[in-house]
């Protein structure tokens, strides 16, 4: 019980506060947020309820502060003990009808915090779908002559600022599977691609992706980039089975794998629209966390191994042949990283003969990759095997090939 | 469909039914009506939660303890306006939808309008012991 001292007791009420959100209820208003006339936010903590009085302290507290106690940065005994303003409320409402009866100004130097060390609520992120203003994505689709795929990724770790995982994760994984499904070439990417309506509070983000203009309402892009929101809207193998025939190979599987598994991780919710510029047809997918454990089980259950083939254009860092199982690392100037894997059993008899200028000579590498879906027991795992190699001088590559 | 008139966009979309075994803290050892009152319920001329969602839902946890950690809080909080006993009972997909909270094991359920609580499947009631 918060002792009550009548020298800090004001002579009206001025505050007006109208609850706006409940931030912790369990049968009664713990933690309350409100807002006063003019829109300023206020913190609101009930201390006790005492002969039909409802006691409670608030404080004012900022959108930035707001936001850090949300997600679990700041502990509300913190928020208090701190207060921006140097100030705390003390209020005194009717619990039967709700009026204001008393108001006290604590400075914060004569405020006894009675809010426990370790108390904690969870604020719950709403799973309302992000209402997506259709006529919108329709003009600017049709204005920037481009198909537009709109991402939006709720979590409570991001309510504050977007966090690495949002990005490499999850944004990554999608550029992957729509690269892929285009066959579009690495160095090509800036070419096809740009972002925009970058929205934080969240990640929001559309991905502009290039057509080829024709005259008919035909749109080859549309039709294999849309294949994406199938994609996240598959629950059952038969799904995944339908995508795979229109697929050169698995790896969209691994790629949405990682989605999955980041929307678990993060208890995130994550949604996805697509427009077509020339029909105005809009396709939209939601995946919360119930879905995405739903989804990945069937993942790991049917597909424990995902197979690809790429073809990699770069220069050899190193051959061991020496080795019991022969390795190789190349430098790939497409995604500008090193790529290292074990070397087909086949194919030492050419690199013994074949006289290779390591770190200069050009190549096109032929490497089958396969990814080993993580699951409970087993982390992720990319296993390379290099099959083929092509001197890039005896080649004629066009630059869309893949 | 609920039981109370509910408030504008009340209660959330994404709510769901549960099909759990519960606890909940009541008056005393057998169950009431009154038991499962929200706040709106409580203080219908409150207008400070009048428009407040949650305030028409009731409060659940998923296990004893966390009944427990709860009753002690509210204890200093509500000054024995809280009952003694906590009652583990069944709530079936027919009581009602809410939300769940995995953190704090805290259920927010928005009754429906053929809920009573005679159709309740009671595990067992006890008495809350104050030193536990």
């Amino acid at each position: 019980m918060m002792k009550i001292d009548n020298n800090f007791k004001l002579n009206f009420n001025f505050l007006e506060l109208e609850v706006i959100e409940m931030l912790d209820f369990k049968d009664y208003p713990i933690l309350t947020l409100e807002k006063n006339k003019l829109g300023h936010y206020y913190v609101s903590y009930l201390v006790d309820y005492l002969e039909n009085f409802e006691n409670r302290i608030a404080i004012a507290i900022s959108p930035e502060r707001l936001a850090n106690l949300k997600s679990g940065e700041l502990s509300l005994h913190d928020a208090f003990q701190r207060a921006e303003d140097n100030s705390i409320y003390f209020l005194r409402y009717d619990m039967i009808n709700g009026t204001l009866l008393e108001t006290y100004l604590y400075p914060l130097q004569d405020f006894i915090n009675p809010i426990p060390l370790d108390y904690r609520f969870q604020y719950l992120i709403s799973e309302r779908k992000p209402e997506l203003d259709k006529k919108e994505f329709i003009a600017t689709s049709k204005k920037k002559e481009r198909i537009l795929l709109d991402l939006y990724v709720k979590s409570q770790s991001l309510i504050n600022n977007i966090k690495p995982w949002a990005i490499y994760k999850i944004l990554n994984p999608v550029v992957e599977i729509i690269k892929k499904s285009l066959g579009i070439d690495a160095r090509l990417l800036d070419k096809h691609f740009a972002f925009s309506n970058l929205r934080q509070s969240s990640l929001g983000i559309s991905i502009e992706i290039d057509y080829e203009k024709s005259l008919f309402l035909d749109l080859p892009e549309y039709d294999k980039t849309n294949k994406i929101i199938d994609l996240f809207n598959a629950i059952k193998k038969e799904d995944f089975d339908e995508l795979i025939k229109f697929s050169k190979d698995q790896s969209f599987i691994h790629s949405y794998s990682i989605i999955l598994n980041n929307i678990i991780k993060n208890n995130a919710i994550f949604t996805a629209a697509m427009v077509n510029p020339l029909t105005n047809e809009i396709k939209e997918s939601m995946i919360n966390i119930e879905k995405a454990k739903s989804v990945k089980k069937i993942i790991n259950e049917n597909y424990d191994e995902i197979i690809d083939d790429i073809q990699i254009e770069g220069y050899f860092l190193e051959i061991n042949i020496n080795k019991k199982e022969p390795s190789f690392s190349v430098y790939s100037q497409d995604e500008e990283y090193i790529i290292k894997g074990k070397i087909d059993i086949n194919l030492i008899e050419k690199l013994t003969h074949d006289k290779i200028n390591i770190g200069k000579d050009q190549y096109l590498f032929d490497v089958h990759v396969i990814y080993v879906t993580e699951t409970k027991y087993k982390k992720y795992e990319t296993k390379r095997f290099l099959m083929n190699y092509l001197p890039k001088s005896n080649i004629n590559t066009s630059p869309n090939s893949v | 469909m609920y039981k109370e008139t509910l408030p504008a966009k009340c209660p959330p979309p994404d709510i769901r039914e549960y099909d759990h075994i519960v606890f909940r803290i009541i008056q005393e050892d057998t169950l009431k009506e009154s038991d499962f009152f929200s706040y709106a319920k409580l203080f219908p001329n409150n207008i400070r939660y009048k428009n407040m969602c949650d305030a028409y839902a009731v409060s659940f946890f998923k296990t004893f303890e966390q009944t427990i950690a709860t009753y002690k809080e509210a204890k200093i909080k509500r000054n024995n306006i809280l009952g003694k006993f906590i009652a583990e009972i069944k709530l079936e997909n027919n009581c009602g939808a809410g939300k769940f909270k995995e953190s704090s094991g805290h259920y927010n359920i928005w009754l429906y309008s053929q809920f009573s609580f005679t159709q309740l499947i009671i595990r067992r009631i006890e008495k809350i012991d104050e030193n536990r």
